[in-house]
């Protein structure tokens, strides 16, 4: 049995806007999945729906077996969720709010100040305890709440963009923490449209565009999935003969295998055009699924 | 456990680093009771204590529509606590007893003034005790209810000052009921300040209010509070459709 069971999820707001389209995947206990996609793909609408937020128009989503619409007072007991774009209250220090938080989650008092402040030291927080919120960097506000949220101790955690606008510095600090807490045995849900953070901690990704699930597997199969293990990106208009190239705003892309780079690279160079030479990642699939760059999405 | 803390953190904690906010509150019926006590008699500077006593409950009863827009809207501090154990009904409750918390050093301030005249007789501290927490209640939950209803912060905050000033200044409060046309004296109790500050004027033996007007206070009092209390634990849905 999954920890979380995403059946057929559809979505239709009031708006008519239909942002799921039938999104089925599960994730096994313990395990981290990301899920990647350009914004407006729907990552956000289901995680909402996930964590007991928002209904769904169809489908089902069960979280330890509990089905999230018909028994959510007992899956809110079992998970814990960064919201997206959310913000600690700025007029607390990181330590009360922490403190708070697990207090609101029923701890005692004793137990919520221990794991406070073990989460902040966890989250490199330490130096920023005594300060209050208002006065710390957005960066340094979004690990208050992934600090948060991991001290909870919640079995399933969603985080909806737990990184998003921290510097690579501060991202790894985050991804640290999760992986401590995945180490612990948690199963975590995490929507990103960092391809390196999802290559750095997912154990499995799941591919949502445009409320459709493209793609479900573990980042191996993922990068299996591409087809080709080199690409070459050619700074220009370029045809070559049994190759199919990929037009992406002035670049073509090509996948091809080690021995067919130096073939694609001589065209390039005939035709006077730059060209790079990469090994091909998460991102190529996605590429490769949708047609589209996933940081092209507004 | 829950709705205290929130009451801790968004009230008691606040208070003690925002308390410039005190003043913000306390300056519209302290400039009043002063207008009254220049040029009123021991009868209006009495009703501008109690006066001060309604206004400082309801504005900051009222204020729970910023707070808790800014929680749902902005900072997604509600979307944080739905995906915990926490109720809405203890969420609503530890933001209504925060707004209390800090409405207390004002209130304690009229009631010391007020306890410098002859007011507080045993009678009257009961009718304010009972008026002021009935204000409090339906005031705060009037703000949360209305909260609901926004999707933009620019239109909550001058949504607030609207209706803190309108509860406050337009029924019988800062003058007696006996000025509205004889008969109509109930009119007065259509809002839960009116209500509260007919009685009170009644039990300090300050206004000769018509029993009707008196029935129908009580009456509109106990009304708005249930009525208010049960709407807002109805609009705390933790669930969007």
């Amino acid at each position: 049995m999954g920890a979380v069971v995403s059946k057929g999820v559809w979505k239709r707001y009031k708006n008519g806007v239909v942002a799921l389209k039938g999104v089925s995947f599960s994730v096994e206990k313990g395990r981290l999945v990301a899920l990647l996609g350009r914004n407006g793909a729907g990552k956000t609408t289901w995680v909402r729906i996930a964590s007991t937020q928002l209904l769904p128009t169809q489908g089902t989503v069960e979280v330890l077996g509990l089905d999230v619409v018909a028994d959510p007072w007992s899956v809110r007991e079992l998970i814990a969720m960064v919201p997206q774009e959310g913000f600690p209250l700025d007029i607390l220090t990181p330590f009360e709010f922490v403190h708070s938080y697990l207090l609101i989650r029923g701890y005692g008092r004793s137990e919520a100040k221990k794991l406070a402040r073990e989460y902040l030291a966890l989250l490199e927080l330490e130096p920023h305890a005594k300060r209050t919120i208002g006065e710390l960097s957005g960066g340094l506000k979004r690990r208050v709440l992934v600090a948060a949220v991991l001290a909870s101790g919640a079995e399933v955690l969603f985080l909806d963009e737990p990184t998003i606008g921290l510097d690579p510095l501060a991202r790894r600090g985050v991804w640290r923490a999760l992986k401590e807490a995945k180490r612990a045995g948690g199963t975590m849900l995490l929507t990103t449209h960092y391809m390196d953070e999802a290559e750095s901690l997912a154990d499995e990704v799941v591919i949502v565009h445009e409320g459709r699930v493209l793609f479900s597997g573990t980042v191996g199969e993922a990068r299996r999935a591409v087809g080709h293990d080199f690409k070459v990106e050619v700074y220009g208009d370029l045809e070559v003969e049994g190759y199919e190239g990929l037009r992406l705003r002035g670049v073509t892309v090509f996948y091809v295998d080690e021995g067919e780079v130096d073939e694609v690279l001589r065209r390039a160079v005939a035709k006077g055009y730059e060209s790079v030479v990469k090994p091909t990642s998460l991102e190529d699939l996605f590429i490769k699924l949708t047609g589209e760059r996933i940081e092209e999405g507004g | 456990m829950a709705s205290l803390t929130i009451a801790w953190i968004n009230g008691v904690l606040v208070l003690r680093r925002a308390p410039l906010w005190i003043v913000s509150y306390l300056l519209m019926p302290l400039a009043l009771l002063l207008f009254f006590r220049i040029h009123g008699d021991v009868a209006m500077i009495k009703m501008a204590l109690m006066g001060g006593i309604i206004m400082v409950a309801t504005s900051n009863g009222i204020s729970i529509l910023g707070d808790a827009a800014w929680f749902r809207i902005y900072v997604k501090y509600q979307d944080l606590l739905v995906a915990t154990p926490i109720r809405p009904v203890s969420y609503v409750m530890g933001l209504s007893l925060s707004m209390l918390v800090f409405a207390s050093p004002g209130l304690a301030l009229f009631v010391v003034l007020a306890s410098l005249t002859d007011l507080m007789t045993p009678e009257f501290a009961l009718a304010l005790a009972a008026c002021t927490i009935a204000v409090w209640i339906s005031s705060s939950m009037m703000g949360f209810t209305i909260s609901t209803l926004f999707k933009s912060l620019r239109h909550v905050w001058p949504m607030a000052s609207i209706l803190s000033m309108v509860l406050s200044l337009l029924p019988p409060i800062y003058y007696p009921a006996t000025v509205l046309p004889q008969g109509l004296q109930w009119v007065g109790a259509l809002a839960p300040t009116g209500a509260a500050a007919m009685i009170l004027h009644h039990v300090a033996g300050l206004v000769e209010v018509e029993a009707t007007a008196l029935v129908a206070s009580i009456a509109s009092l106990i009304a708005y509070t249930t009525a208010l209390l049960l709407l807002s634990s109805l609009k705390a849905s933790w669930r969007e459709a």
